[in-house]
């Protein structure tokens, strides 16, 4: 089993590597894949079970745009076949049509996404979250610069309970198609719900009889959806 | 920019404040110029202010060397402003200045001090222009704020004055090459005798070349991202120091620098390597400024760190060390878990680093543990972690993520209750470290510990 890691030289922000090492924790015979801005992708020419890429900075967002172009077909190959994604943050926004600057100039995304990202770098988003996916609650946090429109009417895979959707006027967050999840939600996810993470391997094809730490990882779980009761 | 009659009117209202703070003892450091840039949004640009200033920015240890320059410019006579007492965001400097502006608004002294939050720039330095500025260092920081160190550094490029002359870290290749056109000089720390390199940081907020994007060849990685480095493929690389450390001397408590003067020696005032870049920077300044080599010597013989910041005291047979280790920011954390590892003895730690106030949105973000070294304390010789707090069960699975040993960690629900799950008799020095919001809960914390630690470890 491979899973690969985008880019994590630049896709590193607010500890979501956390989630690739809690994966290894979980899938300790995979094979984790760094694939460097200057390599060739490993989904190009392997089958991979996870692709994976974090949250970055708005200038990297571009080189990496840049370098995935070439692969965009490939990708959309992929998601068509239930290949597993997670990208987190603004990572997702890589993956839309187009990420739009406050004075109008356009990024042009690799159209996988059905949204629209549009930036105000004065003004961050940032608060807790929660919400629900399937009969599971979902946690996290926010903490970006931009916000993203779906093209489509896409209403997000998790219903919002705590805090703003994909923008603020929306209650649902994320994007799904197929196995691919795209999510604002740092955390890391993976760390803070242990439902969602076995949920994903699911997807992947991995039952685990108890997850890495599942007793400690529920009981912090729990006492933060306390939190939010409150 | 004119005056207007509504900025003298904003001016002695805000003065009359803090009179009237002064007298029910409080210390005024934001709330004043709070007032008066929300009453007159241009009042920092009419606000007069002093013909020199020397600025402080970075991510860490802008107060500390903002401390040290204070502390030697007062011990060599100069009467300056200064906002060392907390408040280093726009409103803190305009409550600064305010202090120190006559009601016809004019700056009674001629110098200034300020510590300048390095997020705040777009709201600062269009109004005040640094003669001198000191970066300490740039990492990434609070993820709610500060985003990331390219997001800072972008925006101090953008808004650092042109005239302004940069006092830079030539072992930081973010902060480095901050505002290229302006005048600099470079502080840093040749790789010393017998120094380990520190290689497994989680974080490296530069690893690829910011010109061309190949990889960065790092010759010598002091921790994180600081040290000296080259790109694989452009001419890119860390700029020559003009002011660096070149020995240390723990034994005599001295460390000697090569300046563009020559060879100069000056006390250490700490054991860390960031207390060495905190003494390279105060003295790369203080140097530019004009004081002699002598003047500075001097004034650093009488130096002592901040006490709120760390402490180490010794109760029965045991050493308390307190210590601040500020949460949400994942390199000044690590950096203390670094000195918590380095720290020879049997250790005991308590970890009190919730920022309680963030609850206020619902719940306490704390990703930044995911960036931020726990790793380090997974040693042998750290016998056991005390968590305090309601996050202590995300920090227990921290640790465990980090490769701890569950046996070794001890959650509390409330902070005030991790002296008494101390297993004294393991250890014999006990580390509290604890963030800024929550320095009272700290002190009733040490109280315990020491009362614990003076009946020989049997709980209070």
């Amino acid at each position: 089993m491979i899973v690969e890691i985008l880019y994590p030289e630049y896709a590193n922000l607010y500890g979501d590597p956390g989630n690739v090492r809690y994966l290894q924790r979980c899938l300790p015979d995979a094979e984790f894949v760094n694939t460097p801005m200057h390599g060739e992708p490993a989904f190009a020419t392997q089958e991979v079970s996870l692709v994976y890429m974090g949250p970055m900075s708005e200038s990297a967002q571009e080189k990496v745009i840049a370098r995935l172009r070439p692969y965009a077909a490939r990708l959309r190959e992929l998601v068509e076949q239930g290949v597993v994604f997670l990208f987190t943050g603004n990572a997702m926004e890589v993956l839309g049509e187009a990420i739009e600057n406050e004075d109008g100039t356009r990024i042009e995304g690799l159209g996988l996404l059905p949204i629209v990202a549009k930036r105000d770098m004065m003004h961050r988003y940032a608060d807790a979250y929660k919400g629900r996916f399937e009969d599971m609650a979902i946690v996290g946090f926010k903490a970006q610069f931009t916000m993203a429109y779906p093209t489509k009417g896409d209403e997000g895979f998790i219903r919002t309970e705590h805090g703003v959707g994909l923008n603020r006027q929306m209650t649902g967050e994320g994007v799904r198609i197929h196995n691919l999840f795209g999510t604002y939600l740092l955390g890391p996810l993976l760390i803070l719900n242990p439902p969602f993470t076995r949920y994903l391997l699911g997807l992947m094809g991995v039952a685990l009889a108890t997850l890495p730490f599942e007793e400690e990882a529920m009981e912090a779980y729990r006492r933060r959806l306390m939190d939010f009761e409150r | 920019m004119k005056r207007t009659v509504w900025f003298y009117v904003v001016l002695a209202l805000t003065k009359w404040m803090i009179a009237l703070m002064r007298l029910l003892g409080k210390n005024a450091t934001n709330l004043p110029g709070e007032v008066a840039l929300m009453l007159c949004p241009t009042f920092l640009a009419q606000l007069g202010k002093p013909s020199t200033i020397i600025g402080v920015t970075g991510t860490n240890g802008k107060t500390t060397v903002t401390n040290m320059l204070a502390d030697v410019l007062e011990d060599n006579g100069y009467d300056f402003i200064s906002n060392r007492m907390g408040g280093n965001v726009d409103t803190g400097i305009v409550s600064a200045l305010i202090r120190a502006n006559t009601l016809t608004g004019k700056p009674r002294r001629d110098l200034a001090v300020l510590e300048i939050d390095e997020r705040s720039a777009p709201r600062i330095y269009p109004h005040l222009t640094p003669d001198l500025l000191v970066c300490t260092n740039l990492f990434r920081d609070s993820a709610q704020r500060n985003a990331h160190a390219e997001f800072i550094s972008g925006l101090l490029t953008a808004h650092i004055p042109a005239t302004t002359k940069l006092i830079l870290n030539g072992d930081d290749l973010i902060s480095g090459r901050l505002s290229p056109a302006n005048e600099r000089v470079y502080f840093g720390i040749d790789r010393l005798e017998g120094e380990t390199p520190i290689t497994d940081n989680l974080i490296m907020d530069i690893a690829a070349c910011p010109v061309c994007d190949h990889p960065l060849q790092y010759d010598f990685v002091r921790y994180n991202h600081i040290g000296r480095a080259h790109c694989t493929h452009c001419d890119l690389g860390s700029p020559t120091v003009d002011y660096a450390v070149t020995a240390v001397d723990h034994g005599a408590h001295l460390l000697t620098m090569r300046t563009p003067q020559g060879e100069e020696s000056y006390r250490l005032v700490g054991n860390n390597v960031t207390d060495l870049y905190n003494t390279a920077a105060a003295v790369a300044l203080l140097r530019e400024f004009g004081l002699s080599a002598g003047q500075v010597q001097a004034s650093f013989e009488k130096m002592k760190i901040v006490e709120s910041r760390f402490s180490q005291e010794r109760v029965g047979d045991k050493t308390i060390i307190d210590c601040v280790a500020k949460g949400r920011n994942p390199i000044a954390c690590s950096r203390v878990f670094d000195f918590v590892r380095k720290t020879p003895g049997q250790k005991a730690v308590i970890l009190v680093i919730d920022d309680v106030f963030e609850t206020r949105s619902g719940t306490e973000d704390t990703s930044w543990a995911y960036g931020c070294d726990f790793e380090f304390l997974c040693r042998e010789d750290i016998r056991q972690v005390v968590i305090g707090g309601v996050r202590a069960w995300d920090f227990q699975l921290r640790l465990l993520m980090a490769g701890m040993d569950k046996a070794r960690i001890t959650c509390c629900e409330q902070e005030q209750d991790t002296p008494a799950a101390l297993r004294l008799g393991e250890v014999d020095t006990v580390f509290l470290l604890h963030d800024i919001s929550n320095e009272d809960s700290a002190r009733r914390i040490r109280q315990d510990v020491r009362e614990r630690c003076a009946k020989g470890g049997v709980s209070v």
